[in-house]
């Protein structure tokens, strides 16, 4: 039997934050719809702190999903976690910078600010009762030690798991396999992979995680994403499937793709 | 030393006009000053030419030996003959397309000069130990040219560098199914630290000669060649950028003949909307700035698309009360 795998579908997270394209409420309903009955684990529908039609999309597609766990993404803000909090999903998730570019740089801030900070907000929405996963953002350039540290605590505080994000694509899959595994043997949590396709190695990098036993794998249709994109679900299925059970019912994501391609603007995907 | 093939001219279709001599020779000169150490060029393309570009170090694809002759002064020759000749710096072609085909494989060990082409499964096996295999059956000079069935093509020719494979073979934007030229380079340069003399603003002017020649059509989000790989809209990637590019780009933009571009959308933030009110000569307040994010990404959603700066100055004159 193979080894199964999860889909994680963020084509209304991340997918959406591609410049210029925008899903409607009902186009992101009729999507997340057939997304659950092709056997997707779990879709990423979108950031409730965006504002008031998010929230209407979010809570729509949680009453119609039967199967399918609902995730909304956060910013490590108390505020954004409170804006998820009234949608009520089936985890909330929380992005956290990890590299120093990011840490030092962008946020202007320190490690340690950076854990109690992101320690008080899973605190935040573990305590009214909500499942937590952490997105650790541009993992691909942090130090690792600090990583499995940081997962450590999370693993303390309840956190299910944690997303492992390429967030500039300069992976390569030797190094994506070794990163993984370090993590892995380090801690004791399950991993997320979460790609993106600047050097057109979103496929192969998303494969060579599974490989290395991360359980779950981030794709959005048509590989649609910031800049070059993220993992392409249809192209990575191709090949994941010869070794993964990723629990895809093949005529429904066929269904699934010919919907999206309807509904997109289609202009870039030629 | 890495190394690059770039076997682009074997994949053109000739014969239909399109294709020009004084293109191709702009071509190859091109591709190689973008960092191709060989350009693989076929009898037909050559006619076309009438010669090889000065200072381009090009490999002519033959049926067999016997042509050879009649193209002298190649740096190399490469055939699918499969032959043991004398022919000096004659490469042997050898189609794998199985990675449990690879066992079988050492009765070549006798060819001198070996190009495995194929294997475009090899990242579902353990590809480091395959690779190794290859490399010891036929040394390290080994040209090895992965197709792109399952989209690894890129991945296993960077892989193949890692693993201490020396020459690779690509074509531009993967025509034929092979790895993508672009991409590759760019992987060298950023994980090897090699090739920093290619010159990668060429690529756009590359990619405009192939369509030139051939139909192409590339998505706008296609990995280093795509139009809009470098617009950005979400309101914490533009805050990081301005803070530092480094922050959410892979490689400068510049790097590959690219402008960074902002757009605003439903995903935009403050900075976005201050940066552009900016841009015409418009300092907002906290609270307008607020307001104005609102309005765009109503907009944005109203109409699923970006906003236009036709739009964005509207928007941003009903804000600050037509002064803009």
């Amino acid at each position: 039997m193979k080894p199964r795998r999860f889909i994680v579908d963020t084509t209304l997270r991340d997918g959406e934050q591609s410049a210029g394209i925008v899903f409607s409420v009902e186009d992101k309903v009729r999507l997340a719809e057939l997304m659950d009955q092709c056997g997707i684990y779990q879709i990423e529908a979108g950031i409730p702190a965006v504002g008031l039609v998010e929230k209407e999309a979010i809570t729509r597609i949680l009453a119609i999903r039967k199967r399918a766990k609902i995730s909304v993404w956060n910013r490590m803000s108390a505020e954004d976690i409170r804006h998820s909090m009234e949608c009520c999903p089936d985890i909330i998730h929380i992005g956290v910078p990890v590299s120093y570019v990011q840490i030092y740089t962008k946020l202007k801030k320190n490690k340690q600010w950076l854990k109690s900070e992101l320690l008080r907000c899973v605190e935040l929405a573990r305590s009214a009762g909500f499942d937590v996963t952490v997105g650790f953002e541009d993992a691909s350039r942090a130090d690792i030690s600090f990583m499995a540290s940081l997962m450590k605590q999370l693993k303390d505080y309840g956190v299910l798991y944690v997303r492992f994000a390429d967030t500039v694509g300069v992976l390569t899959p030797g190094r994506t396999a070794d990163s993984i595994k370090t993590l892995l043997e380090h801690t004791d949590m399950a991993i997320e992979i979460h790609v993106h396709n600047d050097l057109g190695m979103a496929v192969a990098n998303s494969l060579e995680a599974a490989k290395a036993g991360a359980l779950y794998v981030d794709c959005t249709l048509k590989g649609i994403g910031e800049r070059a994109g993220n993992c392409d679900l249809q192209k990575f299925a191709a090949v994941g499937e010869r070794i993964f059970d990723l629990g895809l019912d093949k005529e429904k994501a066929m269904v699934l793709l010919q919907e999206f391609s309807k509904i997109l603007r289609m202009e870039m995907m030629v | 030393m890495i190394r690059l093939l770039d076997r682009t001219l074997s994949t053109l279709e000739y014969g239909n006009g399109t294709i020009t001599g004084n293109k191709l020779t702009e071509l190859v000169t091109l591709i190689s000053r973008s960092g191709a150490d060989w350009i693989e060029i076929t009898p037909e393309a050559y006619d076309l030419m009438g010669s090889v570009p000065a200072g381009i170090k090009a490999i002519m694809r033959v049926h067999h030996s016997m042509e050879v002759a009649d193209f002298p002064g190649f740096d190399y020759y490469i055939s699918k003959s499969r032959e043991n000749c004398d022919t000096p710096r004659f490469i042997n072609e050898i189609q794998v397309n199985d990675v449990k085909e690879i066992e079988l494989l050492n009765r070549y060990q006798n060819l001198k000069y070996v190009c495995i082409t194929g294997l475009d499964d090899l990242l579902l096996s353990s590809y480091a130990r395959e690779m190794k295999k290859l490399m010891d059956f036929f040394g390290r000079n080994t040209w090895f040219c992965p197709e792109n069935d399952y989209d690894c093509a890129t991945a296993l020719a960077l892989e193949w560098m890692a693993q201490g494979g020396r020459n690779v073979g690509v074509t531009f934007m993967g025509q034929g199914g092979y790895a993508a030229f672009e991409e590759v380079i760019l992987g060298v340069c950023i994980a090897f630290r090699q090739k920093g003399g290619a010159d990668l603003t060429l690529l756009p002017r590359i990619l405009e000669l192939i369509s030139e020649m051939t139909p192409v059509k590339i998505p706008s989000n296609k990995a280093v060649l795509g139009s809009g790989i470098f617009t950005v809209e979400s309101g914490v990637h533009v805050d990081g950028l301005i803070k530092n590019p480094t922050a959410y780009e892979p490689y400068p933009p510049q790097w590959v003949g690219k402008e960074r571009r902002i757009v605003l959308g439903k995903h935009s933030g403050r900075c976005s909307v201050r940066i552009k009110a900016s841009e015409l000569g418009v300092e907002l307040s906290d609270q307008k700035a607020a307001l104005l994010l609102e309005k765009v990404r109503n907009r944005s959603i109203e109409e699923k698309r970006g906003i236009t700066d036709e739009e964005f100055l509207l928007l941003l004159r009903e804000v600050t009360g037509h002064e803009a």
